[in-house]
């Protein structure tokens, strides 16, 4: 089942302007993929790289099951219409710590033995809801948490691969295959974070995808029943619950700070959670900046 | 080792020499031999056993989840069943951060090595303390009658062994323990304890005195742990077993653990580890647990049968949801798996069970039955 849809991007419907994107793309492209922002309070320049929008194969997250059965969700060919300003690196803890110190953010959990160099972790989705508040007063920009689409966009690391994509043997052996993938993973916490670029860069330049910090993202968990022809009969969304990623996704209640202990009974959990926010560029942007 | 190293060891554990030397330890078997005659059983006459007479038999050990071969009916006339145990103190990682524990082992695992024998039958364990230990160490059986268990017959100090021989008068699964004085609870939460399960002659029965037997059994021993922190909240590593000791004993004596763990670690039974059974099979959960109390639940199970106290002459109690094993003791609970998929068996304080590491799973294979259980309609927004 592929088909394409046209992405809201922060809540603005964007007209798939395939021609816009692909002006906007070049623009991106001459002025280099790296621009330095405004650095708030002093802190360490916050590079951003923009993205431009384009295809993706893409798997929603959430939980799926067709006729009753779960599956994976469904691979979709999708699109990403605009044009995005990532962070570069994840949000540092000096970052963070200069909105604890202006009473706008709560200490994330470990704050005693975080140094400065580090991505800020043990920080909640509710901690970063309050960052973005802050952020944006002191930049006057619109930056927030990417979707969950828009993190598989710039992320690069391809959609997650398809163990179920039809139901297959019975509740029980699904259940007991789920729980030997996992054990047979070995996967083992590595819970010490490391300085920013440690993990390395991705194609696009935008540094530590997939480390050991897994980033929050603004979608809700959803669960969604599709019926045999795959149509969507039904779908709830629990915004309480919200997207992770990382090295694989996960579903967090937006209070959990540290995913060892808060985290759901299958499967191992994210080892450290953190963030880097994004900022939709607007269309006149990239022509503002080849006249600047 | 030389002559100073000695000293300062033994020195060490002084509280543990004096009752050493008070306690003639190092006994020959034909003066053992003598001492265990006249036998005299409650309820019976005088009985002697010439023990030289006795079929012999030797058996190996294997770390836990496992139990040696044994037959759950005696194959005959009582045996004397010889065991050969050697300690080992080392360093165990028992959670998934590296956090070390410096253990005090029999025969090198967490719980030690499970022992089967029946009713009649005698045990003889020969308990080896290498040269490389730190520490004096003994054994106390609550199975056994007299000496403390046996604990004041096998103190055993690094380098020496001792064999000691005692009969299986009483049927049941009981726990064993190492018991130097003034350091006893210190040894047992380090590790030093396991179980020993004396069957019936004719084994197992049910609550109507009809045989049952087992297909598989599994042995869990639940060890409490007391780890001591450092000023950030991390947990310490120590360069021997001496030097954890003063941090270790302040932690315990606050009660409160820093880890509840089934078999040596979290995740010693989980995972890659978990346990395997098929629907249909019978089940004899084995569970130790040497210093607190504890509460057994198979979630998605139940116990059939549950012997309570351990003994098994008691007729068996049936239906358990829970059940309740003190501290000081093990016991054993039968379970046929009627339904496929992923079972875990908790310690139903379920902080210490998800929070602190009691918790072992249970794959199982096999056809699910719909009358049992059924989901009759998946998850849906609320019509
Ligand atoms: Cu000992």
């Amino acid at each position: 089942m592929t088909h394409t849809q046209t992405i809201k991007i922060a809540g603005a419907v964007m007209p798939p302007l395939f021609a816009l994107t692909a002006v906007l793309a070049a623009a991106a492209v001459f002025l280099g993929p790296t621009v330095p922002v405004w650095r708030p309070g002093g802190s360490p320049a916050t590079e951003v790289v923009r993205v431009p929008g384009g295809p993706l194969l893409y798997r929603e997250a959430g939980a799926f099951t067709l006729e009753g059965h779960e599956i994976d969700a469904p691979l979709t060919q999708t699109h990403v219409a605009g044009t995005l300003e990532v962070m570069k690196y994840q949000v540092s803890a000096a970052q963070y710590g200069l909105c604890v110190e202006e009473g706008a953010c709560a200490p994330a959990d470990n704050s005693a033995g975080a140094s400065a160099g580090l991505p800020v972790t043990g920080v909640s989705y509710l901690d970063v809801q309050n960052y973005v508040t802050w952020y944006a007063g002191v930049t006057g920009q619109d930056w927030r948490l990417p979707t969950d689409l828009e993190w598989a966009h710039f992320a690069r690391l391809g959609p997650e691969p398809d163990d179920r994509s039809a139901p297959s043997g019975t509740m029980a052996e699904r259940w007991l295959n789920t729980y030997r993938q996992s054990a047979a993973s070995g996967r083992t916490p590595d819970l010490a974070a490391r300085p920013r670029g440690h993990f390395g860069e991705n194609a696009l330049g935008i540094a530590d995808i997939g480390g050991n910090v897994w980033e929050w993202t603004d979608t809700c968990f959803a669960r969604v029943n599709l019926n045999a022809a795959g149509n969507v009969m039904s779908r709830l969304e629990t915004c309480g619950v919200r997207v992770l990623e990382g090295q694989h996704r996960a579903y967090m209640s937006a209070f959990v700070r540290d995913a060892i202990s808060g985290g759901c009974a299958v499967g191992t959990p994210p080892d450290l959670l953190g963030f880097r926010l994004v900022r939709d560029v607007p269309w006149y942007d990239g022509l503002l900046r080849l006249f600047d | 080792m030389t002559i100073n190293d000695t000293i300062a060891r033994r020195s060490f554990l002084a509280g543990t020499a004096a009752l050493a030397a008070g306690v003639p330890f190092v006994l020959n078997r034909r003066s053992l031999a003598q001492d265990a005659s006249p036998v005299t059983v409650a309820g019976l006459g005088g009985v002697t056993t010439d023990i030289d007479a006795l079929e012999r038999v030797e058996i190996d050990l294997l770390p836990p989840p496992f139990v040696h071969a044994h037959e759950q009916v005696a194959p005959g006339a009582p045996r004397v069943v010889a065991f050969r145990m050697v300690i080992e103190e080392k360093p165990m990682v028992v959670d998934d951060l590296g956090t070390t524990l410096w253990a005090m082992t029999f025969h090198g695992s967490m719980p030690g090595p499970l022992m089967v024998v029946h009713e009649g039958d005698y045990v003889e364990l020969t308990l080896v303390n290498p040269a490389t230990s730190e520490m004096p160490h003994n054994i106390d059986f609550h199975a056994a009658t007299g000496a403390l268990g046996g604990g004041a017959l096998t103190n055993v100090y690094p380098g020496e062994e001792v064999v000691l021989r005692w009969k299986a008068t009483r049927p049941g699964v009981f726990t064993y323990h190492c018991a130097p004085e003034g350091m006893i609870a210190w040894h047992v939460v380090s590790g030093m304890t396991g179980a020993i399960m004396v069957l019936p002659r004719d084994g197992l029965k049910d609550h109507e005195g009809k045989p049952v037997a087992y297909d598989k059994l599994f042995y869990v021993g639940e060890n409490d742990l007391y780890i001591p922190r450092d000023e950030n909240g991390n947990f310490k590593t120590y360069e021997s077993l001496g030097e954890s000791y003063a941090d270790t004993l302040d932690v315990m004596k606050g009660l409160v653990p820093s880890h509840v763990v089934f078999n040596g670690r979290v995740g010693a039974l989980t995972g890659a580890n978990a346990l395997t059974a098929n629907v249909g099979e019978t089940v004899l959960f084995v569970h130790n647990s040497c210093n607190r109390d504890t509460r057994p639940h198979l979630i998605g199970g139940h116990a059939d049968l549950f012997w309570p106290g351990g003994g098994f002459v008691n007729p068996p109690q049936r239906d358990f949801e829970t059940w309740f094993i003190a501290g000081g003791s093990a016991a054993a609970a039968l379970y046929t798996f009627l339904q496929p998929g992923v079972y875990a068996y908790v310690n139903h304080n379920l902080i210490e069970a998800e929070q602190l590491g009691a918790t072992a799973h249970i794959l199982v294979e096999g056809e699910w039955n719909d009358d049992l259980m059924k989901q009759v309609v998946a998850p849906r927004p609320i019509q």
